[in-house]
């Protein structure tokens, strides 16, 4: 269980009066010298919170504050909550903190979080009670349950060891599915525990050369590919989220690199899933990425136009021919490669592939309609 | 970026005479500047504060004003100096140049499609208008009719327009 590399890197840890005895709390004053850490007193995170200047917005993530949750842990994803005008999958979050210690251009927190720091719930325990009610309550739904929707699932977990509270947890609802998703190789801290079918890693990746350009602090792309094929000999079901394609001139060649990477190290019967996504992000975002990454960014320069849902896209033609290409690229390999667009649009999904997921025999259960929860 | 910055650059560079009263008329708040923060520089202040002069000469609205200087700082941004200023004597043309500017890629997919789609045979009579709304574009089409023959024709044509893209 030793760290496969150095841990996050805090300028300052703050841990809220109500976390003072948590596990977390213990595991952060064992691993980060004790200049750094300071004990607060409730109400010290509403005073962090409030919009955020670019220079608060880089300083958030080198500060951390452990606390407890006070509301509703399991909600679903956002695209599901826009089925009007997109057509999502059944996925469902389970938000365990926030904020990233890597430092993606394109990163959707940047509009979307108000608090100032780097959070870390530690009342878990609570989250699994929840869970548990859920699954009690429908045991033989195909839930999809992930975990890194607001940080990712994996680059703190080596403070929080988690993951592995939550593989026991997931182990005997096997209709229930827990999806971590990460951009880090971090994967040692859980390894020695055998995986199931029920239990999902999973990589959000892009060809090595969009990650040198915009994927600040992440693993590099054969990094991920090792610690998945650390998972996989483990017994770890596997996912690639090839999201969000970023165009540039020579997106073809390096995507094409990229699925012939995966489908040559991978399995089809190994990795559940491979989501694609096209660069997406909320109109208001645009300024903070410009004062963080400066427009020779491919993603603060990207052509990007208003579409359905409000969110800046690009083009819809371009988008669907990107699509269309990994998509395709995949299932030349086999057909058995099991594929979707994530948080796209009917008339997109027809115009890259001429079907909508629910006529697609692999994807019908995937995107069939759940009881509604955590909205 | 807030007003009060907005302005002592405007004052240092000598643009204050005209952009103190547009900023009044219009009533712009810091917030709608925000797109500015990036910008460093005082050839690249000069090159805004000049653009703007151009979109105060031409009296664009609050909305036009505002998009065209994000576009125009997002241009800076990327290099561009004199190359901004082709066409400006004209907003509608200058507008236009800006775009092509700031969506290379775009502009030329566009115009290929409009070339492309203004070639089909549409129906006699009919007005077609090449557009992009948003992430989309294609062809507004408007036809009158006036009776069941006159449909009758504008189908048969619609369906020769549709077997021509179906066979590219």
């Amino acid at each position: 269980m030793a760290p496969n590399n150095s841990l996050p890197v805090f300028k300052k840890i703050y841990i809220d009066r109500c976390s003072e005895n948590s596990e977390v709390a213990a595991r952060v004053r064992s691993l980060y010298p004790v200049e750094i850490i300071e004990v607060v007193e409730s109400g010290f995170l509403a005073s962090q919170r409030g919009p955020m200047t670019a220079e608060e917005f880089n300083l958030s993530k080198q500060t951390l504050l452990l606390t407890e949750f006070k509301g509703q842990f399991f909600k679903r994803c956002p695209g599901a909550t826009q089925k009007k005008t997109l057509t999502c999958c059944n996925y469902h979050v389970l938000n365990l903190g926030s904020q990233c210690n890597m430092n993606c251009s394109y990163c959707y927190l940047q509009s979307y979080l108000n608090t100032k720091m780097s959070l870390i719930y530690t009342n878990i325990d609570q989250a699994l009670e929840e869970l548990k009610a859920m699954i009690n309550e429908f045991p033989n739904h195909p839930f999809r349950v992930g975990t890194g929707e607001i940080i990712d699932s994996l680059s703190l977990d080596e403070i929080t060891l988690y993951s592995r509270k939550l593989i026991e947890f997931f182990k005997p609802y096997p209709k229930w599915v827990l999806e971590f998703k990460t951009k880090s190789n971090k994967v040692d801290q859980f390894i020695d525990i055998p995986g199931a079918d029920n239990i999902t890693v999973s990589w959000s990746i892009n060809p090595p050369y969009i990650i040198d350009r915009e994927e600040h602090g992440t693993a590099r792309f054969h990094e991920r590919i090792e610690a998945a094929k650390k998972c996989r000999d483990q017994g770890y079901k596997l996912a690639f989220h090839i999201d969000p394609m970023i165009y540039h001139p020579e997106w073809k060649e390096n995507y094409g690199f990229l699925v012939d990477e995966i489908t040559s190290t991978f399995t089809p019967e190994e990795v559940q899933i491979i989501s694609i996504g096209t660069l997406r992000y909320q109109p208001e975002q645009r300024h903070m990425m410009r004062d963080r990454f400066g427009v020779q960014s491919l993603v603060v320069g990207a052509e990007m136009f208003p579409s359905e849902g409000n969110k800046l896209r690009y083009d819809a033609t371009l988008r669907g021919e990107m699509l269309s290409f990994v998509f395709k690229r995949l299932k030349s390999k086999s057909e058995k490669w099991n594929a979707f667009f994530c948080m796209e649009t009917p008339e997109t999904w027809i115009s890259a592939i001429e079907k909508v997921p629910m006529q697609v025999p692999e994807l019908k259960d995937m995107f069939k309609p759940l009881p509604v929860v955590g909205t | 970026m807030n007003i009060e910055q907005f302005l002592l650059k405007a004052k240092e560079l000598g643009f204050s005479a005209t952009v103190e009263p547009w900023i009044e008329a219009k009533k712009v708040k810091g917030a709608d500047l925000a797109f500015l923060s990036p910008l460093k520089t005082d050839l690249q202040w000069q090159l805004l504060f000049k653009a703007l002069m151009q979109l105060i000469e031409a009296r664009t609205s609050y909305t036009d004003s505002l998009k065209n200087l994000e576009l125009i700082s997002d241009l800076i941004l990327m290099g561009h100096e004199e190359t901004l200023f082709e066409q400006s004597h004209d907003f509608a043309k200058w507008s236009v140049h800006l775009r092509a500017l700031r969506y290379p890629a775009t502009t030329k997919r566009d115009d290929q499609l409009k070339d492309k789609l203004e070639k089909l045979p549409w129906p006699y009579g009919s007005k077609t208008k090449f557009e992009r709304r948003g992430d989309r574009a294609g062809i507004e089409l408007k036809m009158f009719i006036t009776s069941e023959a006159d449909l009758i024709k504008a189908i048969s044509s619609l369906e020769r327009v549709k077997d021509q893209i179906g066979a590219e």
